[in-house]
């Protein structure tokens, strides 16, 4: 019996992944277009983070498909 | 329960001890992230050199030139093939290199600076852009100049030099004195400056040599890297630069030569890789290889015509050094990835400018050429 009331431990993982992985390219971004040095590394590093957050995106619409999120708390307002 | 329970929505059974520790963690990470987004975005470090700042420093020496490239801001676009002999697959696993291999090749040549409707002068640094179009999408973007080395070795003195060799309005010379208090600060560059003043300067573009000046590695398919500058030397015999050129009233004529040339015949270069060895600095630009360092004949060059700078043609290439293939690597000059930064930059703004034509149409005013 699956608890209706909690997102699924695969929609917690990618959701707190994905969580990390935006605010690192947040904070790569930010030092990219700033930094001479480390232009070069920092957008190498950026690219493929970039595509690795659509591939979770994609994962994640997979899964609230296969396994709707419980409903939203009663007292949040629609 | 607590007005703290009520604004923050916590279970009323949840002590305020607890309410509080949970508070302070969350506000922990976002001081943590902030700091970080702080630190990374260079707001703790003001005076840090930034691609914006090299950017801002070729408008404040040459005036605002909306839609134009801030430094080479004069140039042609030019096109052709290269054709590989085989003898750099050996060195470099990258496609551009197998035996009998042709890739097609999209380039510009210009002149250095930021002025693009300055007379052409046998004395500025020219340079020559290459695009090559590798197989599967792969490209090589290599940008090199007629000097046999760069006058700095790092992006501050880039940005320095910058300000020290501007022209006094008054004289249209720099500054003696700063460029004397530059020099004094950056010994290196003044023996540079010394190799780049006495160098030959030939007739015009099509028989300059065009080196990469900055060195990269080249990957073998085994791993073996080797480092290597490059250069494009050409077929035709170097003629010395003439003074009757100079006084010709063609503002462009070192353009309009290059297209007049290039409507008569191909012109040809041979790719010279030259190999290092580990005792060669490839993190210092303004020094010379040893003249007896082994160099690799790779292939030819062929340019077949010449256009004027267009949305079609070559003017909305960005020729970033470090868009490279598989098989060319960067080194550890620090020059490359800041060039890497600051053509990115310029490539962003001049992308939102509005553009005019370039001065350079690749034809003689008087029609002679034609």
């Amino acid at each position: 019996m699956t608890d209706r009331t909690r997102f699924n431990l695969p929609a917690r993982l990618l959701h707190w992944s994905m969580a990390a992985l935006i605010l690192t390219m947040l904070l790569i971004g930010v030092a990219m277009v700033t930094s001479l040095a480390d232009y070069h590394a920092l957008v190498a590093l950026h690219r493929p983070l970039g595509l690795l957050i659509l591939l979770l995106a994609i994962l994640r619409l997979a899964n609230r498909w296969r396994r709707p999120p419980p409903p939203l708390p009663r007292d949040l307002p629609v | 329960m607590t007005l703290l329970h009520h604004l923050t929505g916590a279970p009323p059974g949840m002590t305020t001890r607890a309410l509080m520790l949970r508070l302070a963690g969350i506000g922990a990470v976002l001081a943590g992230t902030a700091g970080a987004f702080t630190y990374a975005g260079g707001w703790l470090s003001p005076d840090a050199l930034t691609p914006a700042r090299v950017v801002d420093r070729f408008e404040q020496v040459n005036g605002p030139h909306p839609g134009f490239r801030r430094n080479h801001a004069k140039g042609l676009c030019v096109a052709g093939d290269f054709a590989s002999n085989g003898a750099g697959a050996r060195l470099s696993k990258a496609s551009v290199f197998s035996a009998g291999r042709v890739t097609p090749v999209e380039g510009r040549v210009a002149l250095a600076g930021g002025q693009p409707y300055a007379a052409d002068a046998a004395a500025t640094v020219r340079s020559l852009a290459l695009r090559f179009r590798l197989p599967e999408g792969e490209e090589w973007r290599t940008g090199m100049n007629n000097i046999p080395v760069f006058p700095v070795r790092t992006p501050e003195a880039f940005y320095e030099q910058l300000l020290a060799a501007k022209p006094d309005p008054a004289t249209g010379k720099p500054d003696p004195e700063r460029l004397k208090a530059f020099f004094a600060m950056h010994p290196e560059s003044a023996k540079a400056a010394a190799l780049i003043k006495a160098r030959t300067i030939t007739a015009g573009f099509a028989d300059s040599t065009f080196r990469s000046l900055n060195a990269f590695r080249f990957v073998a398919s085994d791993g073996r890297t080797t480092p290597v500058r490059w250069a494009f030397v050409p077929e035709r015999r170097p003629e010395p630069g003439s003074a009757a050129q100079e006084a010709q009233a063609d503002k462009n004529v070192l353009f309009d030569t290059l297209a007049a040339e290039l409507r008569q015949e191909p012109l040809h270069w041979h790719l010279v890789v030259t190999l290092g060895q580990a005792s060669d600095a490839t993190d210092d630009a303004t020094l010379p290889w040893p003249s007896d360092r082994e160099s690799v004949d790779v292939g030819t060059l062929t340019l077949t015509g010449a256009a004027p700078e267009d949305a079609g043609t070559c003017r909305d290439i960005n020729f970033d050094p470090l868009v490279l293939p598989d098989g060319i690597a960067p080194s550890d000059d620090p020059l490359l990835s800041a060039r890497s930064a600051a053509y990115a930059r310029s490539f962003t703004r001049r992308a939102g400018e509005e553009k005019v034509p370039s001065a350079v149409a690749g034809t003689s005013p008087d029609g002679a050429s034609l």
